[in-house]
Formats: C-alpha cells, structure tokens, sequence
C-alpha cells in the first residue's frame, strides 16, 4: 500500500482546524491494514511520523520506543466531504 | 453442503473455524502462534478440519484474518480482523452495536452496523500498554497462570490502585505491591481495573452503545469481564466462542464469496 505521509510536518492545531482527527499511533503491518480500513469506511487519512513524538515522552517510554524497528505514525482521518 | 474456513492468526494463538451453509459452526481450532506464523495457520486450519471431520478439498473458500493474515498462504483472500470481529460478533449477538476486541497485542474498540459492517473503530495507541499483553506480564511477576488471573481477582476486596499499563514496569510495580504486604488477588484486581480503564477509554471513542460484545482471547478472563460490565455499568454479550470470533467472521466472508462463486443468490 501506498501510505498518504503528509510532507511537511503540520502542526496538530492546524490539522485539527482543517477537520483532521487523530487516531492513533501505529507501525507496520498494523498500519497499512487500518488505513485501508478507514479508507474503506469513506475517510481520508494522512500520516505523520511519530519517532519524535515518541522519542520526547518520559524517559522509561523513550527507552522502550527506542527499540522499535518500524517506523512508527500518527494516523489522522477526516471524512470525505471535508477535503479541501 | 458448502463449508468454508476462517483462519485468524493473532499475536498470541491462531484460531480457525469451519462453517457450514447454514453459517453454523462444524469445526475449531486454537493453538499458539509462536515463532512460525506459517506453521501455526497450517496447524490450526488442519485441526480445525480434523474437528469437523472433513477434507480440505471439501472446504470452498478460506479466508485469513489477524496478525499474521498474509500467512494463511493456502488461504483464497485476506480480510482485516476489525470486519472480521465485527462481523463474528453481530451474527452471534446480532443487537450488537459496539465491540471490544481484546486481544494479546492490542484492543480495539468497533462500531458495527447491524450487517455487521464497520461504522467506526480505534485501537490502542502507541503502545501494547493496557492490553491482554499487561495480563501476561501480570501472569509471569506473579506466577500465576492467566487463565487464573481472572478467578483470582475476583477474590479481591481491597483493589490496589496500579499506577501503569506499561507492560515493562508491571513487574515493577506488582512486585513492589508484594513488597508492601498487599495480596495477590487485590493487586490483580488493580491490574485489571487499569486495563479497564484503558479500555473503556478507547470504548467512548466510537461511543458505546448497546448490546457490547466482547471478543478476543481476554474476552474468556471472567475478571475482566466482570470489571469491564461493573465500570461501564451494563452486562456485555460474551460467548464461549468469544475468542473464535475473529476466525468465524472470515469464515462468514469466505461463505459470502463462495455462495457468489457457485452463483447462489444472496
């Protein structure tokens, strides 16, 4: 699958104001499934990576992360209608 | 007779259903995933055939879900685990209107249609922190088998309050209860009650709205089931089959597109 990363790294507000709403962080082979999933329920879905968002939770959570070997994103979806 | 299969490979155990075409269950099957997600789909699709006592050449269509789905390589096709609980759920409890799937990996919280399609889900975010994963951590700081976990804090009557759902520090945490003379079944109470809480956080999220029904491997802790009912304050649907739920979802999608194929009409 062909994963819609948003290029540049928006800020959460102004993704929130353009109708975005954030799901949840995921890495492969979850991720890939569950944006087929909200695009097959009508959604447009983008995605953000999380490494840093990951990497600047406390220290026990920065560890743990630190081992993950796939690349973990935010996945954000709004519906349809609300794409400019 | 059409039958038809539904292989869910999860993180933890495989499951496999066969149906017949009366969308009843003929077949089961459940072992653990371990480090070869091949072979456990192999393994779980032949038990279940040795369950029902047919011949692989007799079941028309495979399906395979979960985890590892890419592996069910003998399968016909693949079909996300959220459709495949959310469909399980609604032809077992058809007034369905919200799952919880919980499973060893992750929870994920579903709203179906009453066709069983998916309106809405989320699942837990960034980590398997809270999930049936925080049970096994459980199980193995206090050596207690999971299957016992549930019976055992239902004994509880002073619940310790458990400050994580990291999986890494629950040992931490269980062992420094220990420390403090708290009982075994009052911190497992505790374990359960933080995972709740997760849970029916992610619940709220796509609304909870009834019946709920719960699926998954945990969905057989009758601790958790118990908290989960007491917090929300309504009475889940649990089937026995709870865990078989994903595997049975793809084995109604499998009957789906063998009743096409042999062009019976729907």
């Amino acid at each position: 699958m062909r994963l819609p990363v948003a290029e540049d790294d928006l800020a959460e507000s102004e993704l929130l104001k353009s109708g975005w709403r954030r799901e949840f962080v995921a890495s492969e082979p979850r991720l890939s499934e569950m944006c087929d999933l909200f695009t097959s329920l009508g959604k447009e879905v983008l995605l953000q990576s999380a490494r840093e968002e990951l990497t600047t939770q406390d220290d026990s959570c920065k560890t743990c992360f630190a081992s993950v070997i796939e690349e973990p994103f935010t996945i954000w979806t709004r519906e349809m209608e609300n794409a400019v | 007779m059409i039958f038809t299969a539904g292989v869910d490979v999860g993180s933890t155990q495989t499951k496999a259903v066969i149906i017949d075409e009366n969308l009843k269950i003929v077949g089961r099957s459940l072992n653990d995933t371990g480090a070869n997600v091949l072979v456990a789909a192999e393994t779980a699709f032949v038990s279940a055939l040795e369950d029902s006592e047919l011949e692989k050449e007799q079941i028309k269509y495979v399906i395979g879900t979960g985890y590892g789905r890419y592996k069910v390589t003998f399968g016909d096709d693949q079909v996300t685990e959220i459709s495949c609980h959310g469909r399980g759920a609604v032809h077992m409890f058809p007034n369905t209107k919200t799952v919880i799937d919980m499973g060893g990996q992750d929870t994920k919280a579903i709203a179906v249609t009453d066709k069983g399609e998916i309106r809405d889900f989320c699942m837990n975010d960034k980590c398997a922190a809270g999930t049936g994963r925080f049970l096994g951590a459980a199980s193995a700081a206090l050596d207690i088998p999971l299957a016992e976990l549930g019976p055992t804090a239902l004994k509880s009557t002073r619940p310790v309050r458990i400050s994580t759902t990291c999986t890494v520090f629950a040992e931490t945490e269980i062992l420094s209860w220990l420390g403090k003379g708290k009982k075994i079944e009052d911190i497992l109470m505790g374990v359960h009650q933080s995972i709740s809480a997760r849970s029916i956080g992610l619940l709220r999220r796509v609304g909870i709205e009834e019946e709920v029904t719960f699926t998954g491997g945990v969905a057989r802790n009758l601790g958790m089931v118990h908290v989960l009912n007491e917090n929300m304050g309504i009475e889940m649907n649990v089937s026995e089959e709870s865990h078989y739920m994903g595997a049975l979802g793809g084995a109604l999608f499998a009957m789906d597109r063998a009743r096409i194929s042999s062009g019976v009409v729907m």
